[in-house]
């Protein structure tokens, strides 16, 4: 093998070790599993994990449009990113379930904690829902477009009511 | 690599012996007690192409960009008065699924309407056609030297620069980590020759042991990456050779492929490749593998080639694919002077998906090459594509 030949091989593999760091798992896209689930206040973690939940479904969009890989590996890939969104929906019913529980320390009229627990309570049960639902395999994307809507609709229904606008996310 | 080489051969005397192995062994898997599952799909695609006609008009290379159907010397300026369109892209696909006690059966067949056009009626085509059976995968499907999730989301089909081909294989996948694996794979061993002297590239059939693959693959949060090695024997015994004299020349590739997220829905994807059994691999065939000289010598071609998308979405429903892909070959002096030397794509385009089934996009193309006497030439085109996914 020529010596040229050989420099560019050795320079492919320096740039493979470069990019497989770029390409780890150093800055996760997804919040840790480990985060602290106790902050409903201002930027809620709730709302983060509704936001991964949208992001999940964006990404199962694209991968009905990709032209190059088979049916057999976008069904795989369609697969992983469905238990993601279990996943998701999971932690989201945990956060749920932290902010029933930080109702107490609001400054909330008593008629006024009932509906903050209420929709603190449906959020819980549809993010149940969407989870049982990925999570059995039979989560078909309309079933999953209409568990994301019906989550986003307990979110925004909450923060239209309880959340100072200043520290709006969504 | 000797020995790599002699193991190669073993295998390859011993070949309908494994397939007929195989073949029981998925056979027995396949539990007739257990439901298999069937479904169906692809999309119907319509392009409409706007743009200068290729070298000689020819259907094929109207339809779709075909490197030497790019004219060369036609002194002609961009040129949009020419419009055609088809169909021919679009897909059916049948798959079952079962599991069975050593792993999911998956079966796979697909088609288009993408083989050599005449007239306006489109002759079928076999894309893929395949089994896995757990980390094993019998059958025709894209060659495992490439990383499919890194080609580029073009609708005027592939940039120049990338690999991608697809023929028979025998794979088996093997997880090293919980993020990454290795795949070895026998593939089908198909030459392109330049007999000197003469104007085409001719292929020649697969009596070779078969082109070994090694592909070392890794995901995470931020995407993946690929590197791949690639063993071939390229050889004028097959039997469409017109030379009375054999010979054989073992060549080697690698190729770095990836896709890196860089946003929420964002993401570089990108393509390195290199070596002397790379031509048939890359650059849709543009290339031949070897030059055979007047003396009956085969000359290995050295290829360089590369291919960087990155896509943007600009909201979830609407995205943007910008790429730019290069390739050159460096083949033998005795080589008809004639045959392409460099070529390279960009592409741009806006996709909309309204919605779950139906996309609508407009694309950019300028391709360009070069001879190896130097001459050039190029083509723009716009393309508008609706797809419907079924």
């Amino acid at each position: 093998m020529p010596g040229h030949c050989l420099n560019r091989y050795l320079y492919c593999l320096l740039m493979s070790c470069l990019v497989a760091g770029c390409a780890g798992d150093t800055a996760p896209l997804e919040p840790d599993h480990n985060a602290d689930d106790t902050n409903s206040g201002s930027i809620s973690l709730h709302a983060v994990m509704s936001e991964q939940l949208a992001l999940e479904n964006a990404r199962l969009h694209v991968l009905l449009f990709d032209l190059h890989r088979t049916e057999t590996v976008l069904a795989r890939e369609r697969g992983a990113l469905v238990a993601r969104i279990a996943e998701a929906a999971r932690r989201l019913q945990r956060g749920a379930a932290v902010i029933t529980a930080s109702s107490a320390s609001l400054a909330l009229a008593p008629v006024e904690v009932d509906r903050f627990n209420a929709l603190a309570l449906t959020l819980a049960s549809r993010a149940d829902t969407l989870a049982d639902r990925a999570e059995a395999g039979t989560l078909g994307p309309e079933q999953l477009e209409a568990g994301l809507a019906a989550i986003d609709a307990t979110c925004n229904s909450c923060h239209a009511l309880y959340r100072d606008p200043g520290n709006q996310r969504r | 690599m000797i020995s790599l080489y002699k193991l190669i051969h073993s295998l390859v005397d011993r070949f309908p012996v494994t397939v007929v192995v195989i073949t029981l062994f998925i056979g027995h898997s396949v539990s007739l007690a257990e439901p298999l599952q069937f479904s169906a799909g692809g999309f119907f695609k319509l392009n409409v192409l706007s743009g200068g006609i290729s070298a000689g008009g020819n259907l094929n290379g109207d339809s779709e960009l075909w490197i030497p159907d790019i004219p060369v010397d036609d002194g002609a300026d961009a040129d949009f008065s020419h419009l055609n369109s088809h169909a021919r892209e679009s897909r059916l696909w049948l798959r079952a699924v079962q599991d069975t006690p050593l792993g999911r059966l998956e079966a796979l067949v697909e088609g288009d309407l993408d083989a050599d056009r005449i007239d306006n009626s489109h002759d079928p085509r076999l894309r893929h056609a395949y089994i896995v059976l757990g980390r094993l995968l019998v059958g025709q499907t894209y060659t495992t030297f490439t990383n499919t999730s890194a080609l580029a989301d073009l609708n005027s089909g592939i940039a120049v620069g990338n690999v991608v081909t697809r023929h028979r294989q025998l794979r088996w996948q093997q997880p090293m980590t919980a993020t990454a694996s290795i795949s070895v794979a026998l593939e089908e061993p198909l030459n392109r020759l330049h007999f000197a002297g003469e104007a085409a590239i001719t292929g020649t059939g697969d009596r070779r042991p078969p082109d070994l693959v090694v592909k070392i693959d890794r995901t995470g949060n931020r995407g993946n990456i690929s590197l791949s090695a690639l063993v071939r024997e390229i050889s004028t015994t097959g039997p469409t050779a017109p030379s009375l004299q054999t010979d054989s020349a073992i060549g080697t590739a690698v190729s770095l492929a990836g896709r890196i997220a860089t946003g929420s829905l964002d993401n570089l994807r990108f393509m390195f490749n290199h070596g002397n059994a790379l031509a048939r691999y890359s650059t849709l065939s543009t290339y031949a593998d070897a030059t055979v000289t007047p003396a009956g010598e085969i000359e290995l071609a050295t290829l360089s080639s590369a291919m960087i998308a990155w896509q943007h979405f600009w909201e979830p429903r609407w995205r943007s694919t910008f790429a730019f892909s290069y390739s050159r070959a460096d083949p033998h002096g005795t080589s008809n002077r004639e045959l392409t030397r460099d070529s390279r794509s960009a592409h741009a385009n806006l996709i909309w998906t309204p919605g779950r089934r139906l996309s609508v996009g407009i694309e950019f193309l300028h391709g360009w090459r070069s001879l190896l006497n130097g001459a050039d030439g190029e083509l723009q085109r716009l393309q508008l594509t609706t797809r419907i996914n079924f």
